[in-house]
């Protein structure tokens, strides 16, 4: 039931926009709610786990509320916001507690997100009116966003789900479908396809260790899990635009970053933003821009990312170069240096991307253990035949045609294409994005086809080796 | 305005008649899926909305959709032991049944060691000696691989054939100790052969076409004792018919279900030149038979005893040897029988095998029987 599977994609979708368009105008929060619980059940047959654990996170969210509303503690606050963390990890190692017929539930990790929001705005002062069982349930059910985000603060979804702010109609049906048709070709069309083949290279490169492969596999890893996350967030948009519900798209600038604090920032859209507002904020003391400060800023931000991606020990020597590369850049003189000076912007572009691609072969990898044992087996005898061995694999033109549809999604993106679009007359214009509609639609009916029913393992675990 | 309500209406309309025409298709396809008869991974499912999720990936059309797209778009197959080539040619990349890695040894990673080397120079003089003591002559003759021979369908970034195969080592290492054994590689002729638009190998399996048969057959013709060649007959490739037709894909092709989408580009014989001679299987234990023509008996002496590794050489073989000897015997496999001997009385034992089984050669039961055999001549 995750978005990119058959069940969800053409059973589950159209027969909920139906049941949402027939239930009429003044009945859309209801309708979404509903859906929502629907979506929840049909989880039970993926992982029975999933709507058990959403119920529980309700029923605590709520009660914790309750509580709060009668006995205001900073310190309580920050307690019944740390349960739905230590819960979280005691879910992603359910096998070591001996219940390996157990699995994760995917998404428990985006609605802790959405529950410790709720708690902290609720807290605040903000939003007084929006906290009934009612609301706690649409935001924490709000299925769209359960895959991959974008990760929307309590705040924020209250006025975006304001029933007067719901704008159903063939308008936003069609930049719905279109994202997620655009999701759809990111996630199946070129992620799944680059992950498929960096798990190759690796097995290939296990085998037989080359340093050239292994680069290379990095690389690819970088843009499969690009792919594949704001894949999974453009779906959730889409999908959230369908149902009227104008959540802000995710364009993803997170490959053209300066530093590992920009990447943050876009990743999952506002993962960033998260952080900050309910993990640095509530301490007025890291507003300051001392060395000290600076530094547990950078802990904070890419140690809470490397834990919420997999709660490891080994994330932790894994997230160390970008904890490091996070503090160098970010003293203001540097990061003056990376406003003005584009040739200081590229050098730190590249280093971050680099050290980004590193941390996540590492937690791929779950660890510095198997890199380790990859260097010091690295071997140069019968080189002709492994490049080979490679390229009779590689020699593909499915790989072309997965990197024309890669550069054609970021070219979409880019500045420089929006500003050419921009200039032209309306015609021109119409007859452009006529053209990418078609283009997209063939490949969305293509990627159905042909890529999909190739990567069925998707449909029960969306990310394989992450636990989102 | 208006231009753009259009644009998002056929954007919607089409959108979703896709997903409603894949729901249609998927539903029928769950509602009416054959209980007798269901793919396994899908019996193997517990609920609907599984059976629902993997019916597209389990789908025959849409499989057959993917194979397909696959080969005639991407020029690739989905298999990790295929190299796919020009030409519509498949090469294999492992031949696990004799250990041989057919990439390897073309980069020239898989060579025999001198031990083998050595091992394989002895058994071949061993034989050699056996056969003597019998009077008989022996020869060996190498059919190359595809890969070796077929040049021009072997993707670009192989490259060039490494001078250290298997074979090019072993024939090196014959030649170099002055071996008696009449050892004879026919990877220059069929190479030379094989640069016209016609295959000398079928395209979907490492073997050779009729075509191909007919060079190794004049190239073995050729390497007769005058004593033999005086009382036989040489086809001409002229007075030959070939019917050439595409056919299904054979084992490569099979391997990896791909049978029906690459076709095989078959040359065979036709029938006229197999309805000339008689054939007299003999005994079938050891796999003997014996053609004759021109009336001779099949109790006549035959002048050459063929022996081939491969059934399928030996078929596309028989039918140009019968017609080119009046007697002629044939044997799969090369054991040694001192029957097969007496009974067929040949003057030269020529022994036919493939690069991808020169591994044979160190077969310790075979070379247990030639041991044995010259143990008893010595007493």
């Amino acid at each position: 039931m995750f978005f990119t599977s058959p069940a969800f994609a053409f059973l589950f979708l159209p027969l909920a926009l139906a049941f949402y368009a027939t239930l009429g105008k003044s009945n859309r929060s209801f309708s979404i709610l509903v859906i929502s619980w629907c979506y929840q059940l049909l989880m039970v047959f993926i992982n029975p786990l999933i709507p058990i654990c959403f119920l529980f996170l309700i029923l605590y969210t709520f009660l914790t509320d309750r509580l709060l509303q009668k006995k205001e503690s900073r310190w309580l606050l920050i307690t019944f916001c740390i349960i739905p963390f230590l819960l979280l990890i005691l879910l992603r190692h359910l096998p070591l507690l001996g219940l390996s017929e157990l699995s994760y539930p995917y998404g428990f990790a985006f609605g802790v997100l959405s529950a410790v929001s709720f708690l902290a705005d609720c807290y605040h002062g903000q939003l007084r009116e929006k906290r009934s069982f009612f609301d706690i349930c649409r935001y924490l059910l709000f299925f769209p966003i359960m895959t991959a985000g974008p990760v929307i603060q309590y705040r924020d979804f209250a006025r975006i789900t304001e029933e007067n702010r719901i704008r159903f109609g063939i308008h936003n049906l069609s930049i719905g479908a279109r994202l997620f048709m655009l999701g759809f070709i990111k996630r199946i069309a070129v992620g799944a396809v680059l992950m498929e083949t960096y798990v190759f290279l690796i097995r290939f490169s296990v085998l037989t260790p080359n340093l050239f492969v292994a680069a290379f596999g990095v690389i690819l890893l970088f843009f499969a899990i690009y792919f594949t996350l704001s894949g999974y967030a453009e779906m959730g948009v889409g999908i959230a635009r369908m149902f009227g519900f104008c959540l802000s798209a995710p364009y993803p600038a997170s490959l053209s970053v300066a530093t590992p604090k920009h990447y943050l920032n876009h990743f999952l859209a506002s993962f960033g933003d998260w952080i900050q507002r309910y993990l640095i904020r509530p301490f007025p003391i890291l507003a300051k821009d001392g060395r000290i400060y600076r530094l547990l800023k950078s802990c904070i931000y890419c140690l809470f990312l490397a834990l919420f991606l997999r709660s490891d020990w080994y994330v932790i020597p894994a997230v160390i170069p970008l904890i490091l590369l996070s503090y160098v850049l970010g003293k203001p003189s540097r990061r003056q240096a990376i406003k003005n000076q584009s040739g200081f912007r590229f050098l730190s572009s590249i280093l971050s991307l680099f050290f980004i691609a590193v941390f996540w072969a590492l937690i791929h990898a779950e660890g510095f253990g198997p890199f380790w044992r990859y260097i010091i087996t690295l071997r140069t005898d019968n080189m002709e035949y492994r490049v080979n061995l490679l390229l009779a694999t590689l020699s593909n033109l499915k790989y072309i045609l997965v990197l024309a549809i890669a550069l054609l999604i970021l070219l979409s993106y880019s500045k420089a294409f929006r500003k050419w679009l921009g200039n032209r007359s309306i015609r021109v214009r119409m007859i452009v994005e006529m053209l990418l509609n078609f283009l997209l639609l063939a490949l969305f009916l293509f990627s159905i086809l042909f890529f999909l029913p190739q990567f069925p393992a998707y449909n029960l675990s969306p990310y394989l080796h992450l636990l989102l | 305005m208006k231009k753009q309500k259009a644009t998002d209406f056929l954007t919607v309309v089409f959108f979703f008649g896709i997903l409603l025409s894949i729901l249609i298709y998927l539903s029928i396809g769950t509602l009416f899926i054959d209980p007798q008869n269901p793919s396994k991974e899908l019996a193997d499912h517990e609920n609907g909305l599984q059976i629902y999720n993997d019916m597209l990936s389990h789908d025959n059309h849409v499989q057959s959709f993917i194979r397909q797209t696959n080969y005639k778009l991407f020029r690739h197959v989905d298999s990790t032991n295929v190299i796919t080539g020009r030409n519509g040619f498949l090469f294999e990349m492992e031949d696990k049944k004799n250990h041989y890695n057919y990439l390897q040894d073309y980069v020239g990673a898989h060579g025999f060691t001198q031990e083998e080397l050595a091992q394989i120079a002895q058994n071949l003089e061993l034989r050699r000696t056996v056969y003597e003591a019998h009077g008989i002559s022996y020869m060996v003759f190498v059919i190359p691989n595809s890969l070796s021979v077929c040049t021009n369908a072997i993707p670009d970034y192989l490259g060039e054939q490494s001078s250290e195969t298997r074979l090019a080592l072993l024939s090196d290492y014959l030649t170099q100790t002055d071996s008696k054994v009449q050892f004879h590689s026919l990877t220059a002729i069929l190479r030379a052969q094989a640069t016209g638009i016609t295959p000398l190998y079928n395209n979907t399996e490492n073997s050779i076409n009729a075509i191909g048969a007919y060079y190794t057959y004049e190239a073995i013709m050729a390497q007769l004792p005058e004593s033999i060649q005086e009382n036989s007959t040489l086809l001409s490739k002229e007075n030959i018919n070939f019917s050439i037709r595409f056919t299904a894909g054979k084992k490569i092709a099979s391997d990896i279900g791909m049978q029906d989408i690459i076709r095989n580009h078959t040359i065979s014989l036709t029938d006229n030149l197999i309805q000339k001679y008689q054939l007299h299987s003999l005994i079938s234990l050891y796999d003997l038979s014996i053609t004759t023509a021109n009336g001779a008996s099949e109790a006549d002496a035959c002048p050459v005893l063929f022996e081939f590794s491969q059934e399928w050489d030996k078929l596309q073989l028989m039918p140009l040897f019968s017609n080119s000897f009046s007697s002629v015997a044939y044997k799969s496999g090369f054991d040694y029988h001192a029957y097969v001997l007496t009974r067929t009385r040949p003057s030269i034992v020529v022994q036919v095998l493939r690069e991808n089984e020169l591994g044979m050669l160190l077969d310790p039961v075979v070379n247990a029987q030639y041991r044995m055999e010259y143990e008893h001549i010595k007493e």
